[in-house]
């Protein structure tokens, strides 16, 4: 199983965690008539949000052990892995309606528009790229014995 | 485990496994259309059919690949004359409901199947994007609890409605329905915070932070009640729920020393 251990404390506010999300989320985009295909980033996962004292927070997925998405999900489309202990999504049964976004009490569930899909922190399938990013130390990932 | 040939290939299944789930498994392109992963199958739209045989002679039976659990020995194949005529007539019905649906047309492309030109539609049908019944819609608006719609009139009078023809009382404005209907017949259109589906008109509760459009009242009424939570918890917007977090687990900034920061932990890379 992957932790992330998350310190406020070390946070600098330099958002690399935000830039590292959305590329190791990024699709590539297939070549349209009269344009470029490319990388599309993603809707990043993990946000650096700032206190009203100017303290700088990354806030991202808490893997809750009784997460609130997952039980709000009417249509079994949130599930944990059991290899990373990630809660995914899983896209084929999800049905847009954005009750898990509703539900979640930290704001780590979001629609992403210009996909159509719910997305969250999968925890990059068990290589968290924000915190092989996070020049602080700010976010460490760590593997645990379940 | 369960052992079954498949285009002359054995292939290994789990028990009960459906073949349409199998076929994909191993890689083979089966179309569908009524078939949703949130929802039990139902076999409504024979795009996806198959011919079996229980021994390598004999007769084979071609039955949708949705509905069609594996079986020990059975002989499966994807892609035989048979199978080809029962889509293609199959496709030729679905497009005379919805000639212009683009998802059905790109299907039609590849499977063969044209639409047989004059033929009787419905007025709600007449839009070109018609309904073809495949019913994806009620049954996901029933496993999400609502049952406000269903297949209502037989034969060619049949269509999805409201009890009685009339707009859904039942109906939160969700939106499941309008997003999984493959021909796109169900419309949903939502401006200024106030979404329409159905006849019907949802009034969308605004975040109490930023203002932004979260949920329909009628939907965001039902789960608050059914999860618990107060509706102005519900309807706050992921970003004012993520500055709220913030206060909650921020602490002020360490004191920056010479090496780093004054917290223990490791200093990677920042050149200072
Ligand atoms: S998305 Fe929200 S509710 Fe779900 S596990 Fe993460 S923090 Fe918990
Ligand atoms: S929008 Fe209304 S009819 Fe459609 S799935 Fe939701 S509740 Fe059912
Ligand atoms: S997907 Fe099997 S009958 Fe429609």
């Amino acid at each position: 199983m992957i932790r992330l251990h998350v310190s406020p404390k070390l946070c600098s506010g330099c958002r690399s965690c935000e830039m590292a999300c959305s590329y190791a989320h990024a699709e590539v985009e297939a070549r349209v008539a009269g344009g470029l295909g490319g990388l599309r980033p993603g809707l990043p996962r993990v946000r650096v949000a700032a206190t009203g004292t100017g303290a700088f927070v990354p806030i991202l997925c808490f893997q809750c052990d009784e997460a609130r998405c997952v039980g709000s999900c009417k249509y079994g489309a949130l599930e944990r892995s059991p290899r990373t202990g990630a809660i995914e999504v899983d896209e084929g049964r999800c049905t847009l309606c954005g009750v898990c976004a509703a539900a979640c009490p930290f704001g780590n569930m979001e629609r992403e528009l210009s996909r159509r899909a719910m997305v969250k922190c999968d925890l990059c399938k068990g290589e968290p790229a924000c915190a092989k990013f996070c020049p602080t130390g700010a976010l460490r990932g760590a593997s645990v014995p379940r | 485990m369960i052992e079954l040939r498949l285009d002359g290939k054995l292939v290994l299944a789990a028990e009960g496994e459906r073949l349409l789930d199998v076929a994909r498994r191993v890689g083979l392109r089966i179309p569908t259309l009524c078939d949703h992963p949130a929802v039990e199958p139902e076999g409504a739209c024979r795009l996806c059919v198959v011919e079996v045989r229980d021994r390598a002679e004999g007769p084979g039976r071609v039955v949708p690949s949705c509905l069609e659990r594996v079986q020990p020995g059975l002989d499966v194949r994807t892609g035989s004359e048979d199978v080809k005529l029962v889509r293609r007539t199959v496709m030729r019905l679905l497009l005379q409901r919805a000639p212009d649906s683009a998802a059905l047309r790109s299907l039609a492309e590849e499977i063969g199947g044209k639409s047989s030109g004059a033929v009787w539609v419905s007025e709600e049908n007449a839009g070109g994007a018609g309904c073809v019944l495949c019913g994806v819609c009620t049954r996901l608006c029933a496993a999400g609890g609502h049952h406000a719609i269903s297949i209502q009139g037989r034969g060619a009078e049949s269509r999805v409605s409201g009890p009685g023809g009339e707009p859904p009382d039942a109906c939160t404005g969700c939106g499941v329905c309008a997003r999984a209907c493959p021909t796109g017949h169900i419309q949903l259109t939502e401006i200024a915070g106030v979404r329409r589906i159905w006849g019907r008109r949802f009034e969308m509760i605004r975040c109490g932070g930023c203002g932004e459009a979260t949920l329909p009242r009628e939907l965001a009424e039902l789960e608050s009640r059914r999860l618990g939570v107060t509706l102005v918890e519900l309807t706050h917007c992921p970003t004012c729920k993520r500055r709220s977090s913030a206060e909650k687990f921020g602490e002020l900034p360490a004191r920056r020393t010479r090496e780093g920061l004054s917290e223990s932990g490791p200093m990677k890379g920042v050149a200072r």
